[in-house]
């Protein structure tokens, strides 16, 4: 983070150099997203459960909703005019796990696991009266096979993406058991089924836009981060699974997975083991686009979405043509987010005929997990919501809720388009052009993630770009960022712009940063700006974020009181060995997870200054850890671990802060972590949480110390 | 971190062993109905035939076959007594089938005194302590009329099948305690009944005889014979199996045992290791221990066995554990339960409980119990030492005015089959009448009929869920085959090749009820299920609007045991019964099964009822 000093010094400079605001020095609070976009809840009666798993509006304006429970209800009144209430019908029930809902030829057709069906009301009563199986598709029975949509293409196909399943021996590794699973499906109105494109592991997240089709991945075993990706006939969007039917006749895929295997090596466990692939720190990582040069097929995500930090299990995606009615970002992409409960904008841009583009954070404190959204007749939003086996930042297990925009328009990026040496933002509104001249007012960073059979993947390649310099547009709306070495094509740049204010009040943008995928590099001239001396080493330091979790010796002992201790004092913040000191330790503590981001024991109680042995066994399929915090404090460190940024997987989303007392690192699923430490000194409700983005509002506890 | 632990060879050896003998148990005494010397001398109403028939339709009546194996009673004016079995019972535990003709009713009391009731309650929508499975009120002539009865339970649901069906009960009794000098200090309970795979009562305190005991004229003992009612009604019995336990338990005596810390995973000689902690116990428990990981445990104490002879031991934990019994290794389990059947000496024997855990992950939980020939199980341990994780709240789907429609996943598994089948695109139907069906839509075919509350959705959406949801109630297996068949070459075929089928829709009428439509070799199908006029049965109507090419049948049902019962009924297995009009074969399936089948021709409906 730029030295904080300079940034105010500038800014100040700024204002007094501005007509008309001399003294001026905006110290009010900034806007926050809920005043240019209001959260609406629509009240849901007690006896129904709106785990919803496709939204859609209308033409007589009513909202129809599927639910995971197999239900569909058409919602009428959904906007609530003049205080009045919703009203909710419940047209079909009976279905397995609906993912999708679309309104077609007064029909609704929907996804269920193993069908795409049809409902249809044949008499006018207001009721569905006849389920019709347009295409049914094998599945094994395995949980995971979840299948989504549909989406419909130009011509009125029926697009459906389709989860894979899990081993049983190698539990992590996704799998497709019966045909087509992990794969893009294209079926016509009359049920003729056309396998599209493969390479999909838990594929939740589809829209249409430009007429073309994208999907968003989970992270997970070789997807490094969610991203979104434009799937053409004949992709293999990375995960390899699917590619057992790639030999089939009807698929369009020609890659096999023998081949895929010769150049990214799937790690398989040696028979009658089970042996889950790890993340190797030292090796050369090998990026996704690697591979893809070796086969033309491999389909690279047009917008990575990084993983923790703009989303962990990304949902529907939906294109803003409201012209207008929703506000500045017309023809722009939101995507939602399951496990954070929140939105993002994405804007793309076709460079050398492949899509690319920005992802910025949008809208977040939804009340559950974010799966389906759509356009009301209004140019709002309705953001259908569950969060049932996975557990959400939002902590209700189901939610409908409406976006409005307020009509104010928020200070923000409006886009960032590639340039030949750098990058161009647009913002919504002018910007104060003297912090947004100034290169030190922004961050830029470049880095990409691997492309193995672990679970997700670190961020790797990183790499700090120095700024030669920004060129702003008179009209203070544009402001080119040049930078001094050559563009990394396939990489992901954050563009981090915190220094900058609005011309306008002063105020900061509503949101700091966006993550923009170069593919690549488009034509056009150079600017052609001088050189900028770079800083000495001295000063280079505070650029750089730390690599590793370092335990600092010198500055983290405990803060003790006169009172003499006669255990010896914890080097650090970690300790995993037991202390050589200790004869014996006080407390065994063993903590475990739930399901739904839970401990399985949420109060505990201990003596002032005993001696803790504290094991975290993580039994969930995701990561997790646990950092031991000062009374009252769960919260402001979990907020603090979310704006670590890319360097908080690094960091095992722990921020340096005198209110972390203890913690693990990031605890792999399935695996376990002792840490050694002593209960405060001073009696008090001290807390545990953990920090991974999405989690600490929920998954937290109490550790009573008494004396 | 990550522990791994080296297991000596022996170890894994016994560790093989110890997964297998969980197949072992006590075997029930069979009463033998050859003849009716085990009961006391009665009157002619009792006799032992070698079969029986219900008519179906025809009240009180059973025909018979001369022959043995059945216990049946045929009252008349004159002869209508009960029987008595000549051994009397105290605690015991009984496991019968039972038919009943239409409107009957008999009954069983418990050393004759305790009655569980036998009645035809197909059907019933709210049973009482009168109906089948009952355990009947109580009797107090000196209220006022009309106030007399008190007490009675009715059962949990209505598992009773229809009428002429052999029903399987299972009864689990406790006799009333008494002290020295002879006063009741405990009373009788029902443990458990189940009648026809489906629990109807458990834990039912029996606080006295129910009505007109025929032994003790109201006074309770520690002994009584077995009674069956025979003055109500034709009843017929077969695998009548008992079992009485009337013997001392095993005992546990001095107890004691030593805690280890320190590489735990590397000692081999209990015998010499370094304790870290030693002291006594009266019974086994994990808590011993005082840590969660990381600790072994050694129990050592003498079983006081009353009498030489078979003992089954069942050892239960999450972790490692062994037993040694007079110094033998005999059971040896990880993270589960063993049984094992294990001859022990009269006297004291010593035994030695090793429990050992690792694997932090896991939850601590250590059991040890055993059962004799003559005694129920005994814990060797504290209740608190094998407690799992509390239970999760269930999730039912009960059916309201209209039929609910629920698609699943269904386990299917009928004994016959080794491994059990998932399907997939089972749509589960479930009717206001409480008759449910579930329609596997990728084959046709109708999969099991069930009678009660509809169904468990727990597995399914309870977290993550796994899809499955289960039937609740009095259920019939009917077949996870297909039941269109296509003759080729003479052949019935066993499965649909790709292509022959394709499911179409279903649509449903103002109640909600499903109407299927798909196709089969090209043709299309239109096929229903709905509850017959009584609600009791169901009724499948099917018909295709094509011309089939050369043979086609449709199969009404598969089985080892098929046959014709009369002009319009088929008996499966002894499980159900069919009732059609149409002209059915029997014929034999490429695996030998028998088929029932019928032959589709076009535009002729084709109506069959389940009777269960």
């Amino acid at each position: 983070m730029t030295n904080l000093y300079t940034c105010i010094i500038y800014t100040a400079l700024g204002f007094l150099l501005m007509p008309g605001l001399l003294t001026a020095q905006n110290t009010e609070t900034p806007p926050s997203e809920a005043d240019y976009y209001k959260i609406i809840t629509l009240p849901v009666p007690e006896d129904i459960l709106i785990e919803a798993g496709g939204v859609c509006t209308l033409p007589d304006g009513s909202l129809a909703v599927s639910t995971r429970r197999g239900d569909v209800y058409i919602i009428s009144n959904p906007y609530m005019e003049d205080g009045t209430q919703p009203r909710y019908r419940l047209f079909a029930s009976g279905l397995h796990e609906i993912l999708g809902l679309a309104y077609v030829d007064g029909d609704l057709v929907c996804a269920q696991r193993g069908e795409l069906t049809r409902l249809k009301d044949t008499n006018g009563d207001g009721y569905a009266d006849e389920y019709e199986a347009v295409y049914v598709w094998p599945i094994s029975g395995h949980y995971h096979e979840y299948s989504y949509g549909p989406k419909l293409d130009a011509e009125g196909n029926f697009i459906v993406t389709t989860n894979v399943a899990f081993g049983n021996r190698e539990w992590w590794r996704g799998e497709s058991r019966v045909p087509w699973r992990g794969w893009t499906l294209k079926i016509s109105p009359d049920g003729e089924m056309e396998p599209w494109a493969t390479g999909m592991r838990s594929p939740a997240g589809m829209g249409i836009i430009d007429g073309e089709f994208f999907y968003a991945d989970n992270q997970g075993d070789w997807i490094g981060s969610g991203g979104i990706v434009h799937v053409e006939k004949g992709d293999f969007t990375g995960h390899p699974a699917g590619l057992r039917w790639a030999d089939r006749p009807e698929s369009p895929v020609t890659l096999t997975d023998e081949a895929l295997y010769e150049v990214a090596d799937p790690r398989f466990s040696p028979p009658g083991e089970a042996i889950k692939p790890e993340n190797i720190e030292d090796e050369v990582p090998q990026p996704l686009y690697e591979v893809a040069e070796e086969f033309p097929e491999l389909k690279l995500p047009a917008v990575w979405l990084p993983h923790g930090i703009l989303g962990i299990s990304l949902a529907e995606m939906i294109v803003d043509d409201t012209e207008g009615a929703f506000g500045p970002f017309s023809g722009q992409v939101f995507i939602g987010d399951q496990g954070q409960s929140k939105l993002m904008r994405v804007d793309m841009e076709k460079v050398k005929g492949e899509y690319q583009g920005v992802v910025f954070p949008f809208r977040e404190n939804f009340q559950s997990g974010v799966l389906r959204i759509c356009w009301g007749k209004d140019g709002s939003m309705f953001l259908g919501q569950t969060n049932r086996g996975w557990g959400s930042l939002g902590n209700k297990n189901q939610g409908l809720q409406r976006l409005v925009w307020t009509g104010k328009v928020p200070f923000e990026m409006k886009t960032i388009k590639a340039q030949p040496d750098g990058f161009e933002i647009e913002f919504t509104q002018p910007v104060d052009k003297a912090t947004a001249s100034n290169p030190d007012n922004y961050e830029v960073t470049s880095f990409i993630y691997k492309y193995h059979p672990v679970y997700g993947s670190p961020v790797v390649n990183d790499r700090e770009e120095w700024i030669r310099g920004v060129k702003v547009s008179r009209d203070g709306r544009k402001a080119r960022i040049v930078l001094d070495e050559k563009m990394r094509e396939k990489y992901i740049y954050e563009i981090k712009a915190a220094g900058l204010r609005s011309y306008t009040d002063g105020h900061p943008l509503l949101h700091d940063f966006g993550y923009y995928t170069l593919n690549n590099t488009p034509e056009g001239t150079a600017l052609d700006l001088p050189a900028r001396a770079r800083p000495t080493a001295a000063t280079m330091h505070q650029h750089q974020g730390s690599s590793s979790v370092a335990e600092k010796p010198a500055k983290e002992k405990e803060a003790k009181p006169a009172a003499q201790r006669a255990q010896p004092p914890l080097p650090g913040k970690r300790i995993n060995e037991r202390p050589r000191g200790w004869d014996k330790v006080d407390v065994s503590i063993t903590l475990g997870t739930e399901p739904g981001l839970k401990y399985d024991r949420t109060d505990m109680l201990v003596k002032a200054g005993s001696r803790i042995k504290w094991t975290f066994v993580n039994r969930d399929d995701m990561l997790h850890n646990v950092v031991i915090v000062k009374p009252g404090t769960a919260t402001e460190v979990g907020n603090a671990a979310l704006e670590l940024g890319l360097k908080g997987e690094r960091m095992a989303y722990i921020p340096e802060s005198d209110q972390v007392l203890y913690h693990t690192g990031l605890v792999q699923p399935g695996t376990s972590e002792t840490i050694y430490l002593y209960a405060p000194e001073a009696p008090g409700t001290y807390q545990y949480v953990c920090t991974f983005p999405g989690h600490h509002l929920v998954m937290r506890g109490v550790l009573r110390v008494v004396k | 971190m990550k522990q791994k632990v080296y297991l000596s060879r022996s170890l894994f050896c016994l560790l093989l062993l110890g997964t297998v003998g969980l197949g072992a148990q006590f075997q029930m005494t069979e009463l033998p109905l050859t003849d009716l010397s085990a009961f006391q001398a009665s009157q002619s109403n009792w006799q032992t035939v070698g079969a029986v028939e219900a008519p179906f339709g025809k009240e009180k009546t059973l025909e018979t076959r001369k022959g043995s194996g059945i216990l049946v009673n045929l009252p008349d004016a004159r002869n209508k007594a009960q029987i008595f079995t000549r051994f009397e019972h105290g605690d015991i535990d009984l496991d019968l089938e039972v038919m009943m003709p239409r409107g009957s009713n008999s009954g069983i009391y418990l050393q004759g005194r305790y009655e569980i009731q036998l009645l035809d309650s197909w059907g019933k929508q709210r049973p009482t302590f009168g109906d089948m499975g009952g355990i009947y009120q109580r009797w107090d002539p000196t209220q006022p009329e009309g106030e007399r009865g008190y007490e009675g339970t009715a059962p949990l649901v209505n598992a009773a099948k229809a009428p002429g069906l052999w029903q399987r009960l299972r009864i689990s009794f406790q006799a009333p305690r008494f002290d020295a000098q002879g006063q009741k200090v405990e009373n009788a309970r029902i443990i458990f009944v189940e009648l026809n795979g489906v629990m109807i009562h458990q834990n039912v305190e029996l606080t006295g005889p129910t009505r007109g005991p025929y032994v003790g004229g109201g006074e309770e003992a520690a002994l009584g014979p077995l009674v069956i009612q025979g003055d109500h009604g034709p009843v017929a019995f077969r695998n009548f199996k008992y079992r009485s336990f009337d013997g001392e338990p095993v005992v546990l005596t001095d107890l004691n045992y030593k805690v280890y810390r320190e590489n735990i995973s590397t000692i081999e000689d209990w015998e010499n290791a370094q304790a870290d902690k030693t002291g006594t116990e009266q019974l086994i428990t994990w808590n011993a221990a005082q840590a969660d990981n990381d600790f072994a445990l050694v129990f050592d104490g003498y079983l006081e066995v009353p009498e030489a002879g078979d003992y089954l031991f069942s050892l239960a934990c999450q972790g490692n554990a062994r037993l040694w019994i007079e110094g033998e290794p005999q059971l040896n389990v990880y993270s589960n339960t063993t049984r094992d059947m294990v001859s022990l000496p009269k006297g004291q024997v010593p035994i030695r409980l090793l429990y050992y855990k690792t694997e932090v992950w896991r939850q601590a939980q250590l059991g040890l119990s055993v059962e004799g020939r003559d005694f129920r199980p005994v814990d060797l341990h504290y209740k608190s030492s094998a407690l799992a994780n509390n239970p999760t709240d269930p999730i039912f789907e009960r059916v309201g005015g209209r039929a609910r429609l629920l698609r699943s996943f269904v386990d299917f598994k009928m004994p016959a089959m080794e491994q059990s089948k998932k399907i997939t695109n089972a749509l589960n139907v479930g009717d206001p009448t409480g008759l449910h069906y579930t329609f596997d839509l990728n084959q046709g075919s109708l999969v099991q009929v069930w009678r009660g509350d509809f169904l468990n959705m727990t597995p399914m959406w309870y977290n993550r869920g796994n899809g499955v949801s289960r039937a609740l109630g009095v259920r019939e297996l009917l077949t996870a085959d297909i039941q269109l068949l296509q003759k080729t070459n003479g052949r019935l075929p066993l499965t649909f090749a790709e292509g022959q089928y394709r499911f179409r829709s279903y649509k449903v009428d103002e109640n909600n009820r499903p109407t299927f439509f798909y196709e089969a070799y090209g043709l299309p199908f239109k096929d229903q299920m709905l509850p017959t006029d009584d609600g009791k049965s169901l009724l499948r109507r099917l018909s295709t609007t094509g011309k089939p090419k050369g043979d086609l049948f449709f199969c009404l049902a598969t089985g080892e045991n098929l046959s014709q019962v009369d002009k319009q009924h088929y008996r499966v297995a002894d499980r159900y019964l069919l009732r059609t009009d149409a002209s059915a074969k029997i014929e034999d399936m490429p695996d030998g099964r028998k088929a029932l089948l019928v032959p589709v021709k076009e535009g002729e409906v084709i109506e069959y009822t389940i009777v269960w």
